[in-house]
């Protein structure tokens, strides 16, 4: 790890100053921070250490929805009764813990990927300014199969894909950025996976509360502290079991948490039923492109989809024996 | 030599042994002696000092003026040393030492191969000085996959060498393959089968790592994280060439070893070189991330089983071919065939050399690779016999009590109530099965060790070996043994261990330890037993004979007298008295059995599976401590469970770079990845030695994976030959299932 100016800001105006240093690089809880910076992935010139920040660790109702400061942890955000069940959910399955009595929202949705060729210093991949993807003909078991050229990323956060699936907006110091336009494909820009910039400083989350019903489910190859292989969040407004709005965003499959407008028209006027979720689900991973050791990511996308789907709805996701 | 009869065996199954005790020995406890502490619930005598953290493990030795060493490692897995600058490096501050191990021309052979270590006066500033270092590689495509190896033309990971060593085992390999393929002829079902397992690293918490102090007297002192404190101290003496007197190896408490932490290692020879070239102590600890890479791993394995079973289900002959590959180095084969009598057997065994680190001795060695496909090819077997699986193995094995333990096991678990009759019968999502795999381990200790036990004046009891507690609990069984002798709770016993300044001991391998200096611990207390005893017996003008040592208190006198009253009558402040282990002699049985039960449950469309239980029978002679035998069939059980489902080193096959060198992305089993875990303790009075005990590291982790794999085919029927079984590799299994399933309803 390299030397580094550490700034504690005690506001929003001050944070915003600090993180203008060419060289600055914001810190929430660290949790992801300290291991980019261990394995000399990130080297900061100056940490600007967000928890200072006063207020923004609360969650509070605002209109039919609810503000989310960008300090609240996933613990709290799993833990409360009123957020809709697609975030809690999402919150609630990461990490362990510990790290959720820590991890911030903000921090969770900014959180860089996992790809274990980016997080390796002594692989100059794309992201980091190289001239290769290693994971196209190396180790992509966990890589993504949607829009995975030239870039192979999947965007590791679980509450961002639930965000995806709601009516939501990032608040920062400067704008109110929709949900949908928060994040950036590799493909578009390699060196970065929002459209933060210099100087911004997410403040809160604004949740709006227009699809009452979600779920959110993932599949991993543990159970305690693992990283979703695919993951699913569904949002729906159902009149009488009918479909009337849906959002869909599925997980570790995309350099973004992966919205499907089309499943989502596909659903609506639908009663939702087994059937109508397992179709809806088939269409959502037409046109994946899998690497050679990522192809199991479709079937088990889709099962997983499948079950997001008709927990929103409330119906069983299982068959019986 | 005395003959002398005793009673061996287990409840139900006991029988009179004829022994020919060595000289001196004492008797082993029979069958029908009752024990006072041996056997029971002691809890661990060292628990309170781990848990408030006054227990000091190597890593947290500091000594005044210490350097911390660093070592660069090479980043990928093969190539050449092109250039190597260190100047710039030995010019940043607080730099004071560095030791090249290899230079300019030197081949790299894997990813975290050695290159330089640099002391400095901070852990800090030894990194800056590791990072500044200038050098650059010849870098050549790795070869990491036992495939890559073998294609025709591949490059030779050792120069001059083929990449592939052949052997054919057993003596007289032609006539013996004849007579396996004759028996198959003859077979009434053949089945072929395939298996693969992983590279596992050992991933102990504490990693390896080494304090080395030179004294004024110019003597050396070295802390250092072992299995073997005598070998590491043999390895010093080899490198420095200090006299034997002169060096002393400490090791307090370990934190895990699992069979990689034999050496003195790279971390000690860094550690001892610079603390010579600096005359400062220097410590040296491995990364996390270099404990992956280089040290050292359970290698990989590939079978190729053919087997035929008659009509009554006995199986008539195995081939068996497997594949192996160590990395850069050798020792991968298989335990398979094993445990079973397989009739006519012949086998082909090819080490592979690759760019993976050289593979290393890990608990049980061979084993959990070769069970896995010995125990998963023998549901097969039993499938294709038609038969119970569990009836199937009864009719291929002779051992003296494996049904005892199945019976056990079967029952705990609910083998005929909860077995699907047709695997994967029913047809709801999640699916639930029954299987089962065994074990079998011979260790019955060696000679070589030696225990002092004192008394102190002061009543205070301290044993003594110098070999380390791995974290297993040897303290505590040491206190167990000698308690039982001495009369006293073992809570009140002192006891040293780590030391090589006191009597000689093994190192921690082959489950070794317990079995080697347990019986020299019993020696040597009752020898200080008679010792002390003589003592009263003068003062009192009794029989020494007619005396006893119970409950803390000398029994056989007119008026009583505690422990501490008989020690305060010691001449001079103690009595000391050294005891050295004797040869084996006669046994119930020569190897410890066990078994493994697992339910699973099977998440048919995600491919993800669930332990929900395993019962773990498991014998290791007579259980000296009951919650030490819990606590190793628990880690066991866990690690092979792991090791099942998930651990698995990722190597980038084009550069052989270790891509989860970490504890996040090398994957570990956690809380919420916990069957309910049952350790039925088998205890057999076995003679043997004078403890009639075994040992028990190793066997409890070789059964696990099969067990889960075979519940997993009764669950679903679909059968996965590959470790780990991750969700991808269960789908792809279910699918082939289902395609056979279809075939075979077109077919008929």
């Amino acid at each position: 790890m390299r030397n580094f100016q550490y700034a504690l800001p005690l506001s929003v105006d001050e944070a915003a100053k600090q993180a203008q240093h060419s060289g600055a690089v914001l810190k929430a809880a660290g949790t992801d921070l300290l291991d980019l910076m261990k394995g000399e992935v990130l080297a900061p010139d100056v940490l600007v250490n967000l928890r200072g920040m006063p207020g923004l660790d609360r969650i509070e109702r605002q209109g039919d929805g609810f503000s989310i400061g960008a300090l609240v942890t996933l613990a709290d955000i799993a833990a409360h009764r009123d957020l809709p069940p697609t975030l809690r959910q999402a919150a609630g399955e990461t990490a362990t813990p510990q790290i959720r009595n820590m991890a911030t929202l903000a921090g969770s949705l900014c959180q860089r990927p996992r790809c274990w060729y980016f997080r390796n210093q002594h692989y100059p991949c794309l992201k980091k300014g190289g001239a290769t993807c290693f994971a196209q003909e190396g180790e992509n078991k966990f890589h993504a199969i949607f829009d995975n050229k030239p870039c192979a990323i999947v965007h590791p956060s679980n509450t961002a894909t639930a965000l995806m699936a709601l009516v939501a907006e990032v608040i920062t110091n400067k704008r109110e950025i929709p949900i949908d336009e928060f994040f950036v494909p590799a493909r578009r820009n390699l060196e970065v996976e929002n459209v933060l910039e210099r100087g911004e400083v997410i403040t809160k989350v604004v949740v709006k509360n227009g699809l009452p019903a979600g779920a959110y489910r993932e599949a991993r190859e543990k159970q305690a502290f693992d990283w979703a292989l695919v993951a699913a969040a569904v949002s729906l407004q159902l009149d009488r079991g009918t479909v009337r709005a849906a959002r869909i965003a599925l997980g570790s499959v995309a350099s973004t948490p992966y919205r499907r407008p089309e499943v989502e028209a596909a659903l609506v006027g639908k009663k939702l039923s087994e059937k109508v979720a397992r179709t809806a689900a088939e269409l959502a991973f037409v046109g994946a492109t899998p690497y050679v050791d990522n192809a199991y990511k479709v079937p088990m996308g889709k099962v997983i989809l499948k079950r997001a789907i008709l927990g929103a709805g409330g119906l069983p996701e299982m068959g019986g024996a | 030599m005395p003959k002398t009869k005793v009673k061996v065996g287990f409840p139900g199954k006991t029988k009179d042994l004829e022994i020919t005790l060595p000289e001196g020995e004492l008797p082993p406890w029979g069958a029908d002696e009752t024990l006072r502490y041996v056997g029971t619930d002691v809890r661990r005598i060292d628990a309170a000092d781990k848990l408030t953290g006054r227990a000091k493990y190597t890593y947290d030795v500091r000594v005044p003026g210490m350097l911390t060493a660093k070592i660069l490692h090479a980043p990928f897995g093969a190539g050449t040393i092109q250039s190597l600058d260190t100047s710039k490096a030995a010019r940043l501050p607080g730099v004071r030492g560095i030791h090249v191990f290899k230079d300019v021309g030197r081949p790299i052979h894997y990813h975290g191969d050695e290159i330089l270590a640099i002391a400095a006066e901070t852990e800090e500033q030894a990194e800056d000085a590791i990072a500044a270092v200038e050098i650059a590689y010849d870098r050549l495509p790795a070869i990491t996959s036992i495939d890559q190896a073998l294609r025709p033309g591949a490059r030779q990971v050792f120069a001059g060498k083929d990449n592939v060593q052949t052997k054919q085992v057993g003596e007289n390999p032609e006539q013996r393959l004849k007579d396996a393929e004759a028996a198959l002829a003859k077979a009434k079902r053949i089945v072929v089968a395939h298996y693969e397992t992983q590279v596992q690293t050992h991933s102990a918490l504490e990693t390896k790592g080494v304090v080395a102090m030179f004294e004024k007297d110019g003597s050396l002192k070295v802390w250092s994280s072992t299995q073997g404190t005598f070998g590491v101290k043999g390895a010093i003496v080899e490198q420095t060439g200090l006299t034997d007197d002169k060096v002393t190896v400490i090791a307090d408490f370990v934190g895990g070893g699992f069979g990689a932490k034999f050496r003195l290692d790279v971390p000690g020879l860094a550690a001892v070189a610079l603390a010579q070239k600096t005359k400062r102590p220097v410590k040296c600890m491995l990364t996390r991330q270099a404990e992956h890479t280089a040290g050292g791993n359970r290698p990989n394995s590939r079978q190729h089983m053919r087997g035929g079973v008659d009509a009554q289900g006995k199986i008539v002959g195995l081939v068996v071919e497997t594949w192996g590959s160590a990395g850069a180095g050798n020792g991968a084969g298989c335990a398979n065939p094993a445990i079973y009598d397989f009739g006519k057997t012949a086998k082909t065994e090819h080490q592979v050399y690759t760019n993976w680190c050289p593979g290393r001795a890990f608990r049980a060695p061979g084993h959990p690779q070769g069970i896995f496909a010995v125990e998963s090819f023998m549901d097969e077997l039993a499938h294709a016999a038609g038969l119970d699986p569990l009836e199937f193995r009864r009719r291929n094995t002779d051992h003296p009590f494996y049904d005892d333990q199945w019976t056990l096991a079967a029952k705990e678990i609910g083998w005929h109530e909860k077995r699907n009759r047709v695997p994967g019968q029913g047809n709801g999502t999640i699916k639930r099965g029954i299987g089962m795999g065994s074990t079998l381990w011979s260790q019955m200790g060696r000679p070589g060790s030696s225990v002092d036990v004192t008394i102190r004046k002061t009543g205070e009891v301290i044993v003594e070996n110098g070999a380390q507690d791995i974290g297993t609990g040897t303290k505590t069984l040491l206190a167990v043994i000698a308690a039982e002798e001495l009369g006293l709770p073992p809570e009140t016993l002192t006891v040293r261990m780590g030391d090589t300044r006191l009597p000689e001991g093994p190192g921690s391998g082959g489950s070794a330890t317990a079995p080697g200096v347990g019986p020299a611990v019993r020696t040597a207390a009752a020898m200080t037993k008679a010792a002390l005893l003589k003592v009263v017996a003068t003062k009192h003008g009794v029989d020494p004979e007619t005396l006893g040592l119970r409950d803390g208190q000398v029994t056989g006198l007119a008026t009583p007298l505690s422990f501490e009253q008989a020690a305060a009558l010691i001449t001079g402040d103690r009595l000391k008295v050294r005891g050295a282990r004797g040869k084996n002699f006669e046994a119930f049985h020569r190897a410890a059995g066990g078994c493994q039960f697992a339910e699973v449950e099977v998440d048919t469309e995600t491919g993800i599976i669930r332990v929900l239980k395993v019962v773990a029978v498991q014998d290791a002679g007579r259980v000296i401590s009951k919650l030490l035998f819990e606590s190793q069939v628990l880690g066991g059980v866990i690690q092979g469970l792991s090791y099942a489902l998930c651990e698995q080193q990722v190597l980038d096959r084009r550069f052989g770079t270790q891509l989860n060198a970490d504890l996040l992305n090398y994957k570990i089993v956690g809380s919420l990845d916990m069957p309910e875990i049952v350790p039925i303790a088998f205890s057999v009075a076995n003679a043997g030695n004078n403890c009639g005990m075994m040992g028990l590291g190793e066997p409890p982790k070789i059964p696990t994976p099969a067990a889960i794999a075979n519940a997993v085919f009764n669950a679903t029927g679909a059968r996965v030959r590959s470790l780990p079984m991750t969700p991808d590799k269960v789908l792809a299994a279910l699918q082939e299932a289902q395609r056979t399933r279809k075939h075979h309803k077109g077919g008929s």
